[in-house]
């Protein structure tokens, strides 16, 4: 038999040819990340929750007002984003999509009476707390309630800036609402904050 | 709407003050009436300690890691939704029927779901002959394989006995047992020996690609693109090779030219090499 020679097929994309361990996800886009997870590397989806997991668990405990159900929600919010792959158009907003599934999980919850009950029964005391310490969960807890007091709209806005860490436009984009309601609905939630947690 | 006012800063505007989010003479006006007002210093202290009350979380989430509970979810919904009906058809129609072929056709939590009847078709793929039905729980061997389907007319078909010059090519892949293998390549050798590459892609002279990653755990997880060439009448040779370590085009075609009859196992240990056989129709 003789030596093989080569010859070059037509194919259309090269996708993977840099795709060799899961250390170079770490510089991807998400939008990059999106599009080989959905050609079936799931490195590339892990990466995705390591990178968001903890903005998305802080802003479901400041939204929900307890920690206790934050992981369910991110869970859920990355199973979701995990079955809805095939669907994601990438158009570098992948934080705001991610959000805006986040911030529905969180509106479900609130509506939910079970949910509620269970967030009480998973309430965060601990028995060993300092002077300091429980001054602080007091404080918090103080907040916490004062989030609850905000209007839906409010509330998001609020969260996703302080909590989630989010710029105007990226919260604009989650929200759907053009970047000066969201400054206008921050200042106001904060005037409101205040006047609860500090009146007078 | 109420307008916010400047020169007495109610809390919005204190708040916009704190946020930087005052245009320079606005700016200037709030912190006159914060020279003048302890009481408006004392609002907007009260505004600077919310906000970082907000922020503030004690690290309580640094050490959560949702990885393991979510990944087990996907594995656990892929189990539950599997059929052994033939949804497997229905990722590669939706493939053809996008334009030139370019996107998925299907999420990997659908694809995840053709577990099932990734080994209830296996025996219609008469051309598969490493047989795998036979080997050991923890051979790889027996997780890993491809299938390939004959794509005529936009109508895709299990890859059978012949191909027609024209067919296009799809691959999904396996990848599932208790050690899944990393990384794949596929290629065919035709009758006249040329080595035809379809994963990767290998199209630009002077480079030197290497195999695809794979996902761990994927049931017939499809391969994106749609292959075609002119491959010569006569038998083509598909191989696919796993391994656990990414090999690359060159380091092949070199093994190929010196040794047609590579043992692929014996060049990289741990591999699986599945070999299709098909004749290309003059």
């Amino acid at each position: 038999m003789r030596a093989p020679s080569i010859s070059r097929p037509r194919q259309q994309e090269d996708k993977e040819e840099d795709v060799r361990d899961s250390t170079q996800f770490a510089r991807r886009s998400d939008d990059e990340l999106m599009k080989l997870a959905r050609e079936g590397v799931d490195s590339a989806f892990d990466e995705l929750v390591r990178r968001y997991q903890v903005e998305l668990l802080r802003v479901a405990a400041r939204h929900l007002g307890s920690s206790a159900l934050a992981p369910d929600l991110a869970q859920n919010t990355f199973l979701q984003v995990y079955g809805a792959l095939d669907r994601y158009e990438a158009r570098g907003t992948f934080r705001a999509y991610l959000h805006r599934i986040l911030l529905n999980q969180c509106k479900m919850a609130h509506r939910s009476a079970k949910i509620s009950l269970r967030a009480l029964q998973h309430s965060e005391f601990s028995p060993g707390a300092d002077e300091p310490q429980i001054l602080e969960r007091e404080k918090r807890r103080d907040l916490e309630r004062a989030l609850n007091c905000l209007s839906e709209k409010l509330r998001c806005v609020v969260v996703l800036r302080y909590c989630g860490d989010l710029d105007y436009e990226e919260i604009a984009q989650t929200l759907a609402v053009p970047v000066g309601t969201v400054k206008r609905r921050l200042f106001d939630a904060m005037a409101k904050l205040r006047e609860i947690v500090e009146p007078g | 709407m109420k307008p916010i006012r400047w020169d007495t800063p109610e809390p919005q505007a204190l708040a916009a003050f704190l946020e930087g989010e005052l245009a320079a003479p606005k700016a200037a006006a709030v912190q006159r009436r914060l020279a003048e007002s302890s009481d408006a210093r004392r609002q907007l202290e009260q505004l600077r300690g919310i906000r970082a009350a907000l922020s503030s979380f004690d690290h309580e989430f640094d050490d959560v890691d949702l990885l393991p509970s979510i990944r087990a979810q996907i594995r656990e919904q892929a189990r539950v939704r599997a059929r052994p009906a033939r949804p497997l058809e229905g990722w590669i129609e939706r493939f053809l029927r996008r334009p030139a072929g370019l996107v998925f056709a299907t999420g990997a939590l659908t694809v995840a779901a053709c577990l099932g009847f990734a080994f209830a078709t296996r025996h219609h793929s008469t051309d598969e002959v490493r047989a795998k039905a036979g080997r050991e729980a923890t051979d790889p061997a027996r997780w890993a394989g491809v299938q390939a389907y004959r794509v005529r007319a936009g109508k895709p078909e299990h890859l059978g006995e012949t191909l027609a010059p024209g067919d296009g090519l799809l691959f999904s892949y396996t990848n599932l047992g208790q050690a899944p293998l990393s990384h794949l390549m596929i290629f065919g050798v035709d009758a006249r020996g040329e080595v035809h590459w379809f994963h990767p892609a290998y199209e630009r002279e002077g480079s030197n690609p290497g195999s695809i990653a794979i996902a761990e755990g994927a049931a017939e997880a499809p391969l994106a693109e749609l292959v075609q060439d002119d491959f010569p009448a006569g038998p083509l040779t598909i191989h696919a090779l796993f391994s656990n370590r990414p090999v690359q085009v060159l380091e092949v075609e070199d093994w190929l030219k010196r040794e047609p009859k590579t043992n692929w196992g014996e060049r990289i240990p741990g591999s699986v090499d599945q070999v299709l056989s098909t004749r290309i129709e003059p």
